[in-house]
């Protein structure tokens, strides 16, 4: 009788652990998901101000043969980017080569078993570059 | 100094004798109707007149009767009456010999003095006359001290006044002008007020054919001066790592180095003084020829079907590009270019007009004038700039 009473205690244990198992990897997942939307949001975010601040070349060097960005303008076309997504972050990293957009965002889990919330960091950089054929005058 | 003396004595009379008629001619005795004009002339009251046009002169007609006096209409002739001894005048014209004009404008007037019985007083029998300097005469403002005496006939008067003694006009003296110093400025020259001109001689010939032959010189050498030159164009031809010309990024063109006339002038401007040939009288025009010569236009083709056309000089571009300015010449190409290139031309419309003066008219010589249209050309490839992503190194 002590037996089949010992069978029946690891058996309550074993339903107990594998539920708590089971709520764990629920919430494990919920939260994976959320921050996997949000982390594809702001890396096309980045990405997309990334390529705009890139295209404001600095027109007065090009005249000189040299390619090269217009800084300010390229850290504004950036910004305008990510304001327009509804991301948070900034383009200050930006140089007159290239251009770093930083998203950045806190993320609240859907199941708090892990915490609250999480913070997704993405960054991307771009620069411009020509294309086609090279130029030349000839006469 | 050549002198030369045409001779007029007019003299004036009036004895005439007319025969009373009525008016329509006929004299109701039925006899024929009378001329158109009187038949009749006494020449013998009528000195040769050699002189020119402006001569008036009244002559002794007598009329038979019947006849009108006036050819025109038919008044009746009038009843003579004997002059002799009536107040009379004798004009004498002398013809005016001019010489070359020197180098300082002044010219030389020299004339006989009158001839017959009556000597003149002692006194001038020539004069300087100070004409129409070289270095005043430009295009629409040729004007200067007796400027007329260029294309009419000069000549002087000298009078004698006496009595009709039934054949001439006798007694009296010869009155001469006398000279004075011009007051109106070119030094202390001479002028003769006896000297005038008339308008009735025909002006001396135009200046044509081979007498236009420095302005035909001039025409051609202007129209074979002019360089198309190169085309150049911001940004420059790209050596790597620079780039070159980029879509949606104006190209700014330019020619620097075209020339005209030795140098970069769009506009230019040259007066040619020719003297025409002369005429019997020694007589000639000066001319003064106006050559303008410039930019009328250029055509530029951007190769990629565009093009634009300037009036003006802006037409050639500068060179300038941001920030320090821009070429009025720019074109932004919308596709980059294939492995050709671009090929831009500039085509420029180079015109010589010829204006011609003189006193009294001014014309145009279009068979004079030129236009010449030459192109420079160059071959232009446009890329494109694109922003990439990056990462690491690969964002140096």
């Amino acid at each position: 009788v002590a037996e089949r009473g010992q069978l029946g205690q690891t058996l309550v244990v074993f339903a107990l652990v594998l539920s708590m198992f089971f709520v764990w990897m629920i919430a494990l997942v919920g939260d994976a998901g959320a921050l996997y939307v949000a982390y594809n949001r702001l890396d096309d975010a980045a990405l997309l101000a990334a390529q705009s601040g890139a295209s404001a070349i600095d027109a007065a060097e090009l005249y000189q043969g040299t390619l090269r960005l217009d800084v300010g303008r390229a850290r504004l076309t950036c910004q305008q980017a990510l304001d327009a997504a509804a991301v948070h972050g900034d383009c200050g990293s930006t140089t007159a080569a290239v251009v770093v957009a930083d998203a950045r965002e806190a993320v609240r889990l859907p199941v708090t078993l892990l915490g609250q919330e999480a913070v997704v960091h993405v960054r991307h950089a771009a620069r411009p570059a020509y294309g086609g054929r090279l130029g030349a005058v000839s006469t | 100094v050549a002198v030369i003396a045409n001779l007029a004595i007019l003299s004036s009379s009036t004895s005439l004798a007319h025969a009373n008629t009525v008016a329509g001619g006929g004299d109701y005795s039925g006899q024929p109707a009378p001329p158109t004009g009187c038949a009749e002339i006494a020449t013998g009251d009528v000195r040769v007149a050699v002189q020119q046009f402006d001569s008036t002169e009244n002559v002794k007609v007598v009329c038979r009767p019947g006849q009108a006096f006036y050819p025109n209409h038919g008044d009746p002739s009038h009843a003579a009456t004997d002059s002799t001894g009536a107040a009379c005048t004798v004009t004498y014209y002398a013809d005016v010999s001019i010489g070359q004009m020197r180098p300082n404008g002044v010219r030389t007037a020299s004339w006989d003095s009158p001839p017959g019985p009556e000597p003149l007083a002692p006194g001038r029998v020539s004069a300087n006359a100070m004409l129409l300097a070289d270095t005043r005469q430009v295009p629409g403002a040729l004007s200067g001290a007796q400027a007329d005496l260029y294309h009419e006939l000069p000549y002087v008067t000298y009078n004698r006044s006496g009595a009709w003694d039934g054949a001439r006009c006798a007694g009296g003296a010869w009155t001469e002008c006398g000279s004075t110093t011009r007051p109106e400025g070119r030094g202390s020259a001479t002028f003769d007020p006896c000297i005038a001109s008339t308008r009735y001689a025909p002006n001396p010939p135009d200046c044509t054919g081979g007498c236009e032959q420095p302005v035909a010189n001039l025409v051609g050498q202007l129209s074979q001066s002019a360089m198309a030159g190169t085309v150049q164009r911001w940004p420059k031809a790209a050596q790597p790592p620079q780039v070159g010309a980029v879509v949606n990024l104006p190209v700014l063109f330019y020619i620097p180095d075209w020339r005209f006339n030795g140098g970069q002038q769009a506009l230019l401007r040259q007066t040619l003084v020719l003297v025409g040939p002369p005429d019997d009288h020694g007589r000639s025009r000066v001319f003064t020829y106006l050559v303008t010569a410039g930019l009328q236009g250029v055509d530029w083709d951007f190769g990629d079907g565009q093009s634009t056309h300037f009036g003006d000089a802006a037409g050639l571009g500068q060179d300038l590009h941001p920030p320090a300015g821009s070429s009025t010449v720019s074109h932004a190409y919308a596709r980059i270019s294939d492995a050709g290139g671009y090929h831009v031309t500039a085509t420029e419309d180079w015109g010589v007009r010829v204006d011609k003066y003189w006193i009294g008219g001014h014309a145009e010589v279009a068979a004079l004038e030129r236009d010449v249209r030459i192109a420079a050309a160059a071959d232009l490839a446009v890329g494109q700039v694109e922003p990439i992503p990056c990462s690491g190194s690969g964002c140096g």
